[in-house]
């Protein structure tokens, strides 16, 4: 799940959530920017073969992941 | 009546979306104070690989097929309706009903909230296995969740499951 709201998808125990930096109903970035809609599609099928309880941060050229509170940088 | 009706909702919006841009850390807490907490995690995982799955995808942002009736959102209660969007879907075949964010900027491109464009684009190319006819619009734009909780969402489950969807994808509004 895209969240916007990572406080919100933590109490809900939403199993895999992507966060991102966008704007309420923006959740896949701004208009016409068909390259951040493919970036933000590609990481979230890339959360779904990951463990439940993962949290990926999306990022431009390389995903962050959070995963029960530590840090460490995905592929 | 009607009038006023409609008036009150238009400020609600109005004033929803206001304090959504301007007081984010906020409208994030009365976002959350209207969460139900969970104390689990459901398992759920992948036991095939992505080129061989079929995903749908699911959205709260309140998408539809212009054929079909709008979203009720003039109403305290909600509406835990939902609509369902086949894979071959144009983007110019939808719409999207909803009150609690700025929708000019879906209504101009809807794949900023529902990109169905885009999941096409990966099945054509064999990225997925498949992309799912049932992929579902609902509006989540109330505060009352429980019959999403409830009704909603136990019933998209199933339907899901019949159709062998593999992966959900969700977007928020």
């Amino acid at each position: 799940m895209i969240t916007l709201l990572p406080d919100v998808t933590r109490a809900a125990k939403i199993p895999r959530t992507l966060h991102v930096p966008f704007f309420l109903g923006r959740p896949c970035g701004e208009p016409f920017d068909f390259d951040t809609r493919r970036n933000v599609v590609r990481q979230l099928l890339d959360l779904a073969e990951q463990p439940i309880e993962t949290m990926l941060v999306y990022q431009v050229d390389q995903t962050k992941r959070l995963v029960n509170g530590g840090v460490s940088v995905g592929s | 009546m009607r009038l006023l009706r409609k008036l009150y909702f238009f400020l609600r919006s109005k004033i929803a979306i206001a304090w959504s841009k301007l007081l984010p850390a906020s409208y994030n807490k009365f976002t959350l104070s209207n969460t139900k907490k969970h104390t689990y995690t459901p398992e759920a995982g992948l036991t095939k690989p992505l080129n061989e799955c079929r995903v749908a995808l699911i959205t709260s942002a309140g998408v539809h097929l212009k054929t079909d009736p709008p979203f009720h959102v003039e109403t305290l209660e909600g509406d835990p309706s939902i609509r369902i969007i086949p894979a071959d879907a144009a983007v110019e075949d939808l719409s999207v009903t909803h009150i609690y964010y700025d929708t000019k900027h879906a209504k101009a491109d809807i794949s900023i909230v529902f990109p169905l464009e885009q999941l096409q684009e990966l099945a054509t190319a064999g990225t997925i296995g498949s992309l799912s006819n049932l992929n579902i619009g609902v509006n989540g734009g109330t505060l009352n969740h429980t019959p999403h909780e409830v009704e909603t969402a136990p019933m998209v489950a199933r339907m899901m499951k019949e159709e062998g969807v593999d992966i959900a994808l969700l977007t928020p509004g």
